[in-house]
């Protein structure tokens, strides 16, 4: 055989190629740092989505220079994403905030300028004064604090005993209200009580994955990893219901696209009338477990008749008209949505004809003006089929951060007090008050601002001081032309890790604060309801202070020091909390910080020291409706709750033809403040873009990648634009991380490019009963810049 | 013989703009006058600089920094018709799969490569590993992506460097 010079190269390359592939790769899954070089491995949390993957952080001299998965965890079996593999590099990036800072011209809010750095006790001083005079001439509710669902539970605990029971103002709100309020809402009037009824075990179990509202590939991508497994070893099925081909559609069996936004109300019903009309629902079990059955199917079927009591809505967003009768046939919802009857139809049967079904859903339903009803509507679906409290049926609202679900447990909504207690509740704030210690009627009865409502409240001047804590409202609050206008009205006061973010442009006072992940310990539940420990590895940087040290240092400057003197570690506050939660829903009473060391996680509820966690809620099938006051919930049956389609807030006109929905990446989180630190994340994906499905792009002129400005009736931004088939014609999808300033090349400010922020257009209508802004729909027009 | 002549350092793995013909044609008929770099909105063209033996003047696509939109400004503005028009699909590499870098291959759930590959040529196993298929020309949106780079490259196809 004769070999050339060029077949002899090609044959040497070939065979390299091969033994690259056949290789073993290393199933280690530190990428920074070989093992050996390691000193020790901490075992942390991490603090991005609301998985809770535990991350093995590699600290070597003192710095964390590794992130490896720990393989006998149960969350998520060793697999991890990109965004917590890169950790590291976010401790150690340029811009951590190290001293703190006071700005004493207010006229240069809005810019990096005029900030002196100071001591800690000059820079409480300052907090402390403004407070002080504020509460004397406008009173405590003239203050408000927006945190962030990334806190640890401790200092969830002691911020709430200080803002709510000492200073006395139930302004405090966390940013889980853009998130997960609608969820909370939903799961109180169907099941009784907040929180996923399942966990993730359920996974292995299910039949059929329903994903609804859902990108979990790019956002929740080790759940994903789970979901593909069952579809690969079990034949389990899937049906995604996503405007937008994500990743996450590609996987599925079939792929529901709405061609109007914010009708999957319309599209749940429909289902629920295909089970109902062909008898595909499981009439045994809603006569023994479910109230209000009747009144369903006649809504449903567009029967007259309802009685008056199903109607009525405390929230006051639905009258009586909403409940007009309507068959929601899939022929008529078809006209509603836009996806063909036949698919209702096939989704519907599928449903129903599943041993059991998973449910997922997050933010595709949560940020709506309906997002309550869209929540409930899921539910709906699971109680008329049975899919509940078996191993693998499971209705399965996913949370977006870390400690959502300890947020939501800590009563860190302006409406709720600690282990799902509610401020208007006399009962609940005289325990409270008790717990903490304070003096009785310390705790206000009135329900404070919620997030959108505070930069509405300082526009017509009723708040006078903000305290932005750990959150960064500057890119990811809706309507962000007011938000500014709002910032500049008040004495804001920033506590984050990083400065500068759009936030802390419009700070008065900064204070620096440790990361969450790896510089301090505490608690974070994940959305299983597993609660695990994250513990320091390393000390912050500069004179950065633990969120809950921050807490302290504050109480004892505004002089309730006394109130805080036995909390020496986190391990005090917690097991002051402990005792809170007892005889609760999230019963954490056996949930210790030594049990938390040994073990995985444990899930709530968890009663005693001997209790190894409750891995699926209702199991007995007795629901917590007890504890509701509505007339139609008698003791332990959940309820069916009457869920009228409602268009969105904002729909597409002539002026503004285009749906616009927004959304995350698979490589950043949230506004950057800490993905954008990351060189390999950052240079992967600079700057914004627009999704625009190529018949309108043709329609319209735009060619691939130019500069395109949206532009709706609130504000307008630019974005580079991705002609596109994932997206249908009429809708445009933008991701909403982009602020101005913070990343490595300092944001768009620094590159001097037109602004990304998608939150310049959004809608800041809200859903009434969760207050929670419709995020994912609102109208825009686009032209080429 | 003439692979010794034009020593091109093969680490360089210049990619040629879409319809290049072959590495030492290129090398012998490109005028170097730099049109199609000027022509390329996207910056994606480069010119090769001195370190690059006899390549020196030639111009390359540098996709990590900008991948290849295809766009063919570039062939428009080739006056000596050494870059052509191709009928048909256009190749101007394959992406090669780095597993000793890529997180998908290293136990980390990374689908980037997959999801942005405008012609579906990334495929994944059972595990979400990704792997490249036949599908693949080289535009380079995946290198540019890639989080972790060089987990994902495109490299020439065509070449006596491959």
């Amino acid at each position: 055989m004769k070999l050339s010079r060029r077949d002899f190269i090609k044959a040497c390359a070939a065979s390299a190629a091969l033994s690259l592939a056949t290789g073993t790769a290393k199933a280690d899954m530190n990428l920074i740092a070989p093992d050996p070089e390691i000193d020790r491995w901490v075992k942390t949390v991490c603090c991005y989505c609301a998985n809770g993957d535990p991350l093995l952080a590699g600290i070597k001299n003192g710095r964390v220079v590794a992130v490896k998965g720990d393989p006998s965890s149960p969350v998520n079996f060793g697999r991890i994403c990109i965004k917590g593999m890169t950790l590291p590099k976010v401790l150690y990036a340029k811009d951590r905030a190290l001293k703190p800072m006071i700005r004493e011209d207010a006229s240069k809010k809005g810019t990096v300028e005029g900030f002196e750095e100071a001591t800690w006790d000059e820079a409480l001083s300052v907090i402390v004064s403004r407070f002080k005079e504020i509460i004397k001439t406008h009173g405590s509710d003239a203050l408000a604090f927006y945190v962030t669902g990334q806190f640890y539970t401790e200092t969830h605990i002691v911020l709430n005993k200080l803002v709510k029971g000492l200073i006395g103002t139930n302004n405090y709100d966390a940013n889980a209200r853009l998130c997960m309020a609608s969820a909370v809402g939903g799961y109180e009037k169907t099941l009784g009580s907040d929180a996923p009824p399942g966990a993730f075990a359920d996974m292995e179990e299910t039949e059929l994955f329903f994903i609804i509202g859902s990108n979990m590939a790019e956002m929740h991508p080790s759940t994903f990893y789970r979901v593909v497994n069952q579809k690969m070893n079990k034949g389990a099925k899937a049906i995604v219901v996503d405007p937008r081909k994500t990743p996450t559609a590609v996987v599925a069996d079939l792929h529901l696209r709405a061609k109007r936004l914010g009708t999957d109300v319309a599209l749940m019903n429909a289902m629920a009338h295909v089970m109902i009309s062909e008898n595909l629902i499981k009439q045994e079990f809603i006569d023994k477990h479910v109230t209000g059955f009747d009144q369903y199917k006649k809504f449903i079927l567009g029967e007259s008749g309802l009685d008056q009591k199903y109607m009525d809505d405390p929230a006051g967003a639905l009258k009586n008209e909403h409940f007009a009768p309507f068959n929601y046939s899939p022929e008529n919802v078809e006209t509603i949505t836009g996806i063909p009857a036949e698919h209702i139809r096939k989704a519907a049967r599928i449903f129903a004809r599943a041993g059991t079904v998973m449910s997922f859903w997050i933010q595709g339903l949560n940020q709506s003006t309906h997002g309550v009803w869209n929540n409930a509507a899921i539910n709906n679906l699971h109680l008329i089929t049975g899919n509940i409290g078996r191993p693998g049926a499971c209705a399965f609202s996913h949370t977006g951060q870390a400690n959502a679900m300890g947020e939501r447990e800590t009563g860190s909504l302006a409406a709720f007090l600690p282990a799902h207690r509610l401020v208007t509740d006399k009962k609940d704030r005289e325990e409270i008050e008790k717990f903490w210690g304070v003096p009785g009627g310390s705790i206000s009865s009135k329900p404070g601002y919620t997030a959108l409502d505070i930069q509405y409240a300082a526009l017509k001047g009723y708040l006078k001081a903000l305290t932005i804590w750990g959150t960064n409202p500057g890119t990811s609050m809706a309507d962000i032309n007011a938000w500014r206008d709002a910032m500049k009205r008040m004495f804001v006061v920033s506590i984050d890790c990083f400065h500068t973010t759009e936030s802390s442009l419009y700070a008065d006072v900064i204070l620096p604060a440790a990361m969450q992940w790896a510089e301090q310990t505490g608690c974070f539940t994940n959305s299983e309801r597993r609660v695990q420990i994250s513990e320091k590895a390393v000390d912050p940087p500069g004179e950065a202070k633990a969120d809950w040290e921050i807490v302290l240092l504050l109480a004892q400057k505004l002089g309730y020091g006394e109130y805080f003197k036995k909390y020496r570690t986190t391990e005090d506050i917690w097991n002051d909390w402990r005792p809170m939660s007892t005889g609760m829903y999230c019963d954490m009473t056996g949930i210790s910080y030594k049990r938390l060391r040994e073990l995985p996680g444990i899930q709530w509820p968890c009663f005693d020291e001997n209790h190894s966690g409750t891995v699926r809620r209702y199991t007995d099938f007795k629901f917590t409706t007890d504890r509701l006051d509505e007339p139609h919930t008698p003791g332990f049956k959940a309820s069916l709750v009457l869920t009228p389609h409602r268009e969105p807030a904002e729909v597409p006109d002539q002026d503004y033809p285009f749906y616009m929905t927004t959304g995350r990446c698979y490589e950043h989180y949230h506004t950057r403040t800490k993905t954008g630190k990351v060189s390999d994340i950052h240079y992967s994906v600079p700057r914004a873009w627009v999704e625009i499905c190529t018949e309108d792009a043709r329609r319209l002129g735009i060619g691939n990648d130019r500069w395109v400005v949206i532009e709706s009736r609130r504000g307008r931004f630019t974005a580079r634009s991705w002609i596109t088939d994932r997206v249908l014609p009429g809708t445009i999808f933008v991701p909403f991380h982009f602020g101005k300033v913070s990343d490595l090349d300092g944001g768009t400010e620094g590159r001097k490019e037109p602004e990304s922020t998608a939150n310049l257009a959004t809608n800041p209508r809200y859903d009434n009963f969760s207050r929670q802004p419709e995020f994912k729909c609102s109208a825009v027009r686009i032209k080429l810049a | 013989m003439l692979e010794h002549i034009f020593k091109v350092p093969s680490e360089k793995n210049l990619i040629r703009p879409p319809g290049a013909p072959d590495e030492i044609e290129f090398l012998l008929t490109c005028q170097r006058c730099g049109k199609c770099a000027q022509a390329c909105e996207h910056g994606s063209i480069k010119i090769a600089g001195g370190d690059t033996g006899a390549a020196v003047g030639t111009p390359f696509l540098e996709l990590r920094k900008s991948y290849c939109r295809m766009c063919m400004r570039c062939v428009a503005a080739c006056e000596h018709g050494i870059l052509k028009k191709v009928d048909g699909r256009l190749k101007i590499g394959v992406a090669k799969i780095d597993k000793r870098f890529c997180p998908a291959w290293n136990g980390v759930v990374c689908m980037t490569c997959h999801s942005y590959c405008p012609e579906g040529a990334v495929e994944l196993d059972s595990e979400l590993r990704p792997q490249v298929n036949e599908k693949c020309t080289g535009c380079g949106l995946c290198e540019s992506m890639c989080v972790k780079y060089p987990s994902i490259k495109v490299v020439r196809s065509d070449s006596i460097w491959l």
